[in-house]
């Protein structure tokens, strides 16, 4: 069997017709919302006293920086040598029905002379991961939510790292990662210990990158955050009735983001500065990183680009990051180029996986060990699915 | 001076491909004489192709308008889209014998093919018994192929006119039922001093 499109062909015509519904819908609140932002727009003492608040940290609401809510920024003048630097990470995750219970973490990075009309460095460090510590942390077998935790630590100390290998005195480095800067381990199935162990890691990485004097920044793309709109819609209420909401799902403002709230800006403006409001934030600002966004029009797409408060409060080094996003998104399809190169970089393809477990059954086999095999239910898999892949 | 072009990826007794990453003045050239190692010989090949791989990214950015040059010597240097060269095989070397006749067995993956010295090149095609080796390839501009490769024969040598002549008279020979064909060739290795 296969999928029978003629049994979802009723399913895809309402799964249309609820989009519709749902696009319809915000396009009546989003003029609401956007005018909000202009009322509140220098409000900002009141709006921290509701991102504060205890509805306000409910619906995690981003709090306002010092900029006016409602300011487009224009790209300020990008320096002719800047050196941007970038890592992103791919995995491999543990599957016990493989032929080996292991998993493996594959790091790219690029350096990338902006000015200097040569190619840029790039480098792979791939770790195979398979001693005891590392399959089961605490006892249990390894997670994927702790594989991918572990890769975002490698991503940041990988940056660092390549960022600071770059002359202090040298063009201004902006160290560039792919996602949000403001890692979110809470919800991981993480064991005792190893989430404050992470966080800790990533967090000195900061510190490095600070005391070395470079710039720093995450870039989302196609953020689905609301929490500027969560701000605004409890500020509209009065403070009895902000008790009330216990999620933005349940009012009008249900599905509405930022992104399109900030859909007014032009190719190359960036929004005001904001701070995120989602309580792992709190873990950063104890350690002088506080992280502050920004939405950026990259000239094909709203992206969120995020800094930590030392970048926010410098004005020199927000512009840099700011110019530096733009410059390599307008060549690159709305997407910065070193983001790409740094994915093509990491990414671990199915051939490469064959090729490395192929290597890894000999290695078993040099070793006397029986010939490895995937279990009873991969290969059974694999045989009914031989003909569909045909 | 021999000059590496790239290392072989595929190979067969006739014809072999090598990847190689950047193209430089001098190689890989089209109907150069090139040579790899296999065991105790040398196998000789003419350069017939080179072709760059199709990627979707490289014609996204070919359609920009503006390209930064760190953006177009990343896409040259670093990014893995080998330049695939195609080689003809026209002969290989035992004991210090050239012989003008398929090798007994083809190079591997990963050997390194290189350039030949006008010296070599002068020595391989002081005979004329590889021609039919190009000339019986349909589906290669054979033609093209060996006219390019007797041109830098004759400027690798002194006497390159006469060079051209004796190898007109060749083809004479092997073309006496195609005077078309046979007509295009020599127009092509015409001498132009």
């Amino acid at each position: 069997m296969t999928l029978e499109l003629n049994k979802v062909t009723p399913q895809i015509d309402h799964m249309g017709h609820v989009l519709a519904g749902r696009a319809a819908h915000q396009g009546r609140v989003l003029p609401a919302a956007q005018a909000l932002l202009h009322a509140f727009a220098e409000a900002q003492g009141e709006l921290c006293l509701v991102a504060e608040s205890e509805p306000g940290q409910r619906l995690r609401c981003a709090s306002p920086g010092d900029e006016r809510l409602d300011g487009a920024y224009p790209t300020p003048a990008l320096p002719d040598k800047v050196t941007i630097v970038a890592a992103d990470g791919s995995q491999i995750y543990p599957d016990r029905h493989g032929i080996a219970f292991y998993y493996a973490i594959n790091i790219g990075s690029i350096v990338f002379r902006h000015g200097s009309a040569q190619a840029p460095e790039v480098s792979t460090e791939p770790k195979l991961c398979y001693t005891d510590d590392e399959l089961y942390p605490g006892g249990a077998p390894v997670s994927g939510d702790l594989v991918g935790a572990e890769r975002t630590l490698a991503e940041m100390r990988a940056l660092a790292q390549v960022t600071l290998a770059e002359p202090d005195g040298g063009p201004p480095r902006l160290a560039l990662g792919d996602g949000p800067l403001l890692i979110w381990l809470q919800r991981a199935d993480l064991p005792q210990g190893r989430q404050e162990r992470i966080l800790a890691d990533y967090l000195d990485c900061l510190d490095r990158l600070r005391i070395g004097g470079a710039t720093v920044s995450g870039f989302v793309s196609r953020p689905h955050s609301a929490e500027v709109v969560a701000l605004l819609y409890l500020a509209q209420l009065e403070p009895s009735a902000r008790q009330q909401v216990k999620s933005l799902a349940e009012t009008e403002y249900r599905g509405l983001t930022d992104r399109a709230l900030f859909s007014d800006l032009n190719p190359g403006e960036r929004s005001a500065l904001f701070v995120r409001g989602t309580a792992a934030n709190l873990d950063f600002r104890d350690r002088g990183h506080t992280v502050y966004f920004f939405y950026l029009n990259t000239g094909l797409d709203l992206a969120r680009v995020e800094v930590p408060e030392w970048i926010a409060r410098d004005p020199k080094r927000l512009d840099l990051a700011h110019a530096a996003v733009y410059d390599q998104c307008r060549c690159n399809n709305g997407y910065p180029y070193v983001l790409t190169r740094a994915d093509e970089l990491a990414v671990i393809l199915g051939e490469e996986r064959e090729a490395l477990e192929g290597m890894i059954m000999q290695a078993l086999a040099r070793h006397d060990l029986a010939l490895p095999e995937l279990s009873r239910k991969a290969q059974q898999k694999q045989a009914a699915r031989w003909r569909r892949r045909r | 001076m021999e000059i590496q072009v790239g290392r072989i990826i595929r190979s067969s007794t006739t014809r072999f491909a090598v990847g190689c990453r950047v193209l430089r003045p001098e190689v890989p050239v089209f109907g150069a004489l090139v040579k790899v190692q296999v065991l105790d010989d040398e196998v000789y090949g003419l350069i017939h192709d080179v072709r760059m791989e199709d990627d979707p990214y490289v014609r996204q950015i070919a359609a920009l308008d503006e390209v930064r040059p760190e953006y177009i010597e990343d896409q040259r240097r670093n990014r893995q889209v080998p330049i695939e060269v195609g080689v003809l095989v026209v002969g290989y070397r035992r004991n210090g014998a050239i012989l003008h006749r398929l090798p007994p067995q083809p190079p591997t993956s990963l050997d390194v093919l290189y350039t030949c010295p006008s010296q070599e090149l002068a020595e391989f095609t002081e005979r004329f018994d590889y021609f039919r080796l190009v000339l019986d390839n349909s589906d290669l501009p054979a033609d093209e192929l060996l006219a390019a490769n007797l041109r830098y024969a004759a400027e690798a040598r002194e006497d390159g006119e006469y060079f051209l002549v004796d190898a007109g008279r060749e083809l004479a020979r092997l073309l006496a039922l195609d005077l078309v064909r046979l007509d295009g060739l020599l127009r092509r290795i015409r001498w132009s001093a």
